[in-house]
């Protein structure tokens, strides 16, 4: 049962009367308001918070502010799939202990950008400046894409936005079952639901508040009815006690109930932290084990297992994804050269000759494309 | 509490001001009287930590003013302490006095701003550390006392191993340990120790003794850091000790070194041959040839993933 209980909420001033706005509050119920004009004084005023679980007791409605569609920075030395995010969402109150939105959000409050026409006028833009460039899209960066969406109602927007405009993909990207305005509409086709997946242990021990591996699949199952398109994300792959066959359920698990060609993409990343994070683990959920396993500082300042644990973990989950299906789109996030030739032996840009990140998006698109009971 | 600030006349006596001392001995007399008192530059200055204080204050700029205590605390920590001076039991009961003073303003914004004057955590981090203080042992606070050891180190530490006997390690830790070195060690024991933890079903308390037991045979303070990183990173250390056994095998002549990527993230090795003309290359060159044919049946570790493979 995920924490959303708002003590409080500020509004920009700039945006009170917004219509989103006013549909957010009505789900809020009776609630302590505040409003201010700059986001800047407002965090610098306000005391810092450290927890999630603090960080989710504040709901700041607010303008999208900066670069609205951000292509995800990958890191140094280490190969990128071109995706492209947008900050809806900042903060998120399900609790992962490995969380890196912890070593980087300075906010003591939840953000939500209500102003979704915004983000509609640069994705037109974008469409108008590149005509017919494929990219992929989630919201789920810094937040999960639909744990407030009963508040929100934005999926039902995107799912408006999207549907016809076919060099889009969208993504949301979940640990939650909040599907219920999803399912009340069939998917236009080019969107993607992305479930993070793990062995249950993983969950109970670093996911405080997300759903079960079985209410996530469920999920997925009923997504899948509605034509959605299902993304798994292996990430982060973490280095447990009976991994494999922690693994090896869990990956059967999914497959008992969805089938290779509902899959639009499956991401594999194994644990990785930065120092900032890595300070912020410690104090916030002390109880995790996750850092004491052996991890070496790698070119993007970013630790990760040594080498041969992380290849090790990967070619063993491979293993088990092509023990269900040969052909199922899996690719590795933020890992180097090196590590995808130990275990997927490719490196995506030699594929065809083309640039990488081009071979990744058409594999992509080729498969969210692909209809049912066409693959092997 | 809103405590009077107005400048000192003749009349007024000073309490507990014990004139030009250390600031440690200034903040004991404080603590014992809920006082601050002292003299600076012929300015001084009392701060009366009592809800039925209307006593004297001297020094701000500002002269007459109603302030409350934690700004008057806040003014006289910033103008007239030196941090670096207050030791961590006189840190803490100066934020225990504080947190003891009723207020119906939030701690975030009283006492917080203030923990970073007396070189202790901000934030909630610094509430949690002083609820966790006294728990300390009394090993742990030593060494916190005098500066061996950060307070975020320590309260991690502490937070992390509390279930363990922990100064059996802290008995062992060498005494020439660099401040840095000392943290450093405090977050490899407690990593090791969980990570040792969650992979056994093994009793607490025997853990620390068997990291204990392959600690104190350290021969010296770089002996006890080589051992704490072999326990802590045993397959990254096996690994490079493998590989430069492997290079010293070869007898490469003087001027030859070879280097990898220092975590063997990277399959390429890389060998720098320094060499005084094209006749002392041929020479060097002949000799490394020669010395690689001699080691045609050992497994070539230069081929990284072979370094990796191996178990
Ligand atoms: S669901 Fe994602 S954004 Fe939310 S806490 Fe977990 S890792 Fe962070």
């Amino acid at each position: 049962m995920i924490p959303i209980a708002f003590k409080k909420v500020w509004i920009e001033n700039k945006i009170a009367n917004h219509y989103k706005t006013k549909h957010i509050l009505s789900k809020l119920g009776d609630i302590d308001i505040d409003y201010f004009d700059d986001l800047n004084t407002l965090i610098h005023n306000t005391p810092t918070v450290f927890h999630p679980k603090d960080r989710s007791k504040t709901l700041v409605l607010s303008a999208i502010r900066g670069e609205i569609l951000r292509k995800c920075p990958g890191t140094h030395g280490h190969l990128c799939c071109n995706y492209h995010i947008i900050n809806q969402y900042i903060g998120c109150p399900i609790g992962c202990s490995y969380c890196i939105l912890q070593g980087y959000l300075n906010q003591p409050f939840t953000i939500i950008n209500v102003d979704i026409e915004s983000i509609f006028e640069e994705l037109e833009n974008f469409q108008r400046n590149y005509p017919g460039k494929q990219i992929r899209i989630g919201t789920g960066e810094l937040g999960d894409s639909l744990v407030y969406d009963h508040l929100t109602n934005f999926s039902e927007d995107f799912l408006e936005f999207f549907a016809g405009r076919n060099e889009f993909i969208f993504e949301f990207k979940t640990k939650t079952t909040n599907i219920d305005l999803l399912l009340k509409h069939r998917s236009p086709g080019n969107i993607v639901v992305g479930f993070s997946v793990n062995p249950d242990i993983v969950r109970i021990n670093e996911e405080e508040f997300s759903a079960t591996l079985k209410e996530r699949i469920d999920a997925a199952t009923a997504l899948v009815n509605a034509g959605y398109k299902i993304a798994l994300h292996f990430d982060p792959i973490v280095s447990i006690a009976n991994a494999e066959q922690e693994y090896k359920q869990t990956i059967n698990f999914i497959f008992s109930q969805l089938k290779p060609e509902d899959i639009a993409w499956i991401s594999l990343g194994t644990f990785r932290y930065t120092n900032d994070l890595k300070s912020m683990m410690e104090y916030n959920y002390p109880k995790s084990s996750l850092l004491s396993r052996e991890f070496v500082l790698c070119s993007d300042n970013k630790f990760r297992y040594f080498r041969p644990e992380r290849t090790n973990l990967y070619k063993m989950v491979i293993g088990f994804l092509h023990d269900i299906n040969e052909d199922l789109p899996i690719y590795l996030c933020m890992e180097s050269p090196e590590v995808w030739m130990d275990t997927l032996e490719i490196l995506p840009g030699n594929c065809s000759g083309c640039p990488q990140e081009e071979t990744m998006d058409l594999l992509f698109k080729r498969r969210v494309t692909l209809k049912k009971g066409t693959q092997n | 509490m809103k405590i009077n600030i107005v400048p000192l006349e003749e009349n007024h006596k000073l309490l507990n001001c014990p004139g030009n001392v250390q600031n440690n001995e200034m903040f004991s007399s404080i603590l014992n009287g809920l006082s601050f008192g002292f003299k600076k530059d012929n300015r001084q200055i009392i701060l009366l930590l009592r809800n039925e204080s209307s006593e004297v204050m001297e020094v701000l700029p500002e002269g007459n003013e109603t302030v409350n205590v934690f700004t008057a605390v806040n003014f006289l920590l910033s103008n007239f302490v030196n941090k670096n001076k207050i030791d961590i039991k006189t840190a803490f009961q100066i934020i225990d006095t504080l947190f003891n003073i009723e207020s119906d303003v939030p701690v975030q914004k009283t006492i917080y701003p203030l923990f970073s004057l007396l070189g202790w955590l901000p934030s909630k981090k610094g509430e949690d550390a002083y609820k966790a203080f006294p728990n300390f042992s009394d090993k742990l606070q030593a060494m916190l006392q005098n500066k061996k050891v950060a307070l975020n180190d320590a309260f991690l530490f502490h937070l992390h191993m509390t279930d363990f006997s922990y100064n059996e390690i802290l008995d062992l830790l060498p005494e020439n340990l660099s401040f840095s070195e000392a943290n450093l060690s405090l977050k490899m024991v407690t990593e090791i120790a969980q990570n040792t933890k969650s992979n056994s079903i093994q009793k607490d308390t025997s853990l620390i003794s068997e990291i204990a037991k392959k600690l104190s045979s350290a021969k010296d303070k770089a002996d006890f850091m080589n051992t704490l990183k072999k326990l802590r990173y045993p397959k990254v250390s096996l690994l490079k000790e493998r590989f430069s056994d492997y290079i010293n095998a070869f007898k490469f002549p003087g001027g030859v070194s070879v280097t990898t990527d220092e975590l063997f993230e990277k399959n390429t090795v890389n060998m720098t041959i320094s060499f005084t003309d094209k006749n002392n290359l041929e020479k060097k060159l002949a000799q490394i040839s020669e010395q690689l044919k001699k080691q045609n049946d050992s497994t070539d570790y230069f081929c990284i993933e072979n370094l990796l493979e191996e178990k």
